[in-house]
């Protein structure tokens, strides 16, 4: 604000009705309450003005947050749709059939399902899942639980399907059966 | 000011939201999951479990895994569909001196109330972790024909897990809300909620800032789960003409066929035709064998025409009680999680 803008703000009383100490003293106080007021609105607007800077940065914070969140939801997501078809390769070489197999044929296929754990892993990705292991909630998911096989009560006595994890992140739990 | 956290306490599952920028936002969970399995468990070594985890561990610890504690909430021992619900549970019941219900859990009895607060109080700390600020102030919905017992309730369970309720609002209100039908006056609309395991359906007036609940109905054992199994039958069935096995006798191929079936399901909402590919589900003499099966959407509403049927009657039940004429406006659809994908045509 200049100075000529300022003055314009201030609302001048004729001279000879500031005649009088009291017609000053009235005069003072008007200023004194408008002071108040500019003050007051002053506040007013710097608060307003932090907090939408404050605004500002939380926005700019929660947007990168979130778009990274995004990423790896996105990658994730593709990789949760990947996992069956690993589980494939599990049950091929699981089957009965599978050593009746080709050699060749038994090593080639091996190697393309080692290929595609090798890219997963570099990816960050870390498969797990053992029989003889004790059954871990924050890992494993009990599908059935038996009496009828050997183990330790309570530990895992067959892996149904392969745990997959990223980053500490359970992309599925490995499914398994629990001995009773 | 702290944000209020709107919670969805459910039957099946349980979901929570912040409202930011004047938009609801669904907040993820520890597990990094936009829903909680409304499930708790005291696990074999004495630890307190709930949601995921402890559905995890269920098969293994049954008796102490109690879910569906929305079906209790609120209610009296002796009530006929209370008593019907108490025998189709694995973990123990019992009358209080009141005539409440108390289950048990561990080597503790809990109240209804109490078991709904660790689910409640899980949602609270996953949104505090995510938020990076403390919670204390809630809104929870609750199914419209909620009585006040069992309103009361549900408040008390968010008492016990440190939140102030701030109002108890109706699902489908919220549900209203959500799709933004407060803004027209003078509507009429039905909310048809086919969810996990339960449909409720509600007829609703919106007035001058006032939505009113006109009439309700539903099927406490009626949802998206029992079209999930009508088609995990009919794959199986149709892979037993085919092969001679039934492989539902094997637990893995179970998993298989039901994750198969759910899957089917969602793509039949968008696409006309999908194809089932079980790679390696049994195995025989003959060798390994493979379920590849095509599914249509005709096929899909031919499964599911029982539980639309049934669904459509109690809807136009619903319009029936309401003091409308069958002349609806709009249908509105809300789905939960396991449900969200039903046939086109239950969203008529």
């Amino acid at each position: 604000m200049n100075e000529d803008e300022g003055k314009e703000d201030i609302d001048f009383e004729p001279e000879d009705e500031l005649g009088t100490l009291g017609a000053a003293k009235a005069k003072m106080q008007k200023l004194r309450d408008e002071l108040a007021t500019v003050k007051k609105e002053r506040q007013e607007y710097l608060d307003g003005w932090q907090r939408a800077k404050a605004d500002a940065v939380n926005t700019r914070k929660d947007l990168l947050a979130s778009a990274e969140r995004q990423g790896a939801r996105a990658k994730e997501n593709l990789l949760e749709d990947i996992i069956p078809a690993l589980d494939g390769f599990d049950l091929a070489a699981g089957s009965s059939a599978w050593e009746s197999v080709d050699a060749g044929w038994r090593s080639g296929i091996d190697q393309i399902r080692n290929q595609l754990l090798d890219v997963l892993q570099r990816h960050g990705v870390e498969r797990y899942g053992k029989v003889g292991e004790k059954f871990d909630h924050a890992l494993h998911e009990a599908v059935e639980e038996r009496d009828d096989m050997p183990g330790e009560s309570g530990s895992i006595i067959r892996i149904l399907r392969y745990g997959y994890k990223m980053n500490g992140r359970i992309l599925r739990p490995a499914q398994v059966i629990v001995k009773k | 000011m702290s944000k209020i956290l709107g919670i969805d306490l459910g039957t099946t599952n349980s979901a929570m939201a912040i409202v930011k920028g004047g938009e609801p936002e669904i907040i993820e969970n520890a597990e990094g999951a936009r829903t909680t399995p409304s499930v708790v468990a005291t696990s074999k070594t004495g630890e307190r479990l709930v949601g995921l985890l402890a559905r995890r561990q269920a098969v293994t610890n049954p008796k102490n895994t109690i879910y569906q504690i929305k079906r209790f909430i609120g209610h009296n021992f002796d009530e006929p569909l209370v008593a019907k619900d108490r025998t189709s549970v694995p973990f123990e019941t019992q009358k209080t001196a009141t005539g409440g219900i108390e289950v048990k859990m561990g080597d503790k009895w809990y109240r209804p109330e109490e078991l709904s607060a660790m689910i409640l109080q899980k949602l609270k700390q996953d949104a505090e972790a995510r938020l990076g600020e403390t919670i204390t102030e809630a809104v929870i919905t609750v199914p419209a024909y909620f009585n006040d017992s069992q309103r009361q309730a549900t408040k008390d369970a968010g008492k016990i897990a440190g939140l102030d309720v701030k109002r108890i609002i109706n699902e489908p209100t919220a549900a209203a809300l959500a799709y933004g039908f407060n803004k027209k006056k003078n509507e009429k609309i039905v909310v048809f909620d086919f969810g996990g395991g339960t449909f409720d359906i509600s007829v609703l007036e919106v007035g001058d800032d006032v939505i009113e609940v006109r009439s309700t109905d539903g099927d406490a054992h009626l949802g998206g789960k029992d079209l999930d199994q009508k088609i995990m039958d009919w794959l199986a069935d149709t892979f037993k003409k085919e092969s001679g096995i039934d492989v539902r006798n094997d637990a893995l191929a179970r998993q298989r066929l039901d994750e198969a079936a759910e899957k089917a399901k969602i793509e039949l909402s968008s696409a006309v035709e999908t194809e089932i590919n079980i790679p390696f589900i049994t195995s025989t003499d003959a060798g390994p064998q493979h379920l590849l099966i095509k599914m249509s959407r005709s096929k899909l509403e031919e499964l599911s025409a029982e539980f639309i049927d049934r669904a459509m009657a109690i809807t136009k039940r619903a319009m029936e009680a309401s003091p409308f004429k069958i002349a609806v406006r709009r249908v509105c659809r809300r789905c939960k999680r396991q449900s969200r994908h039903t046939s086109e045509k239950s969203r008529t």
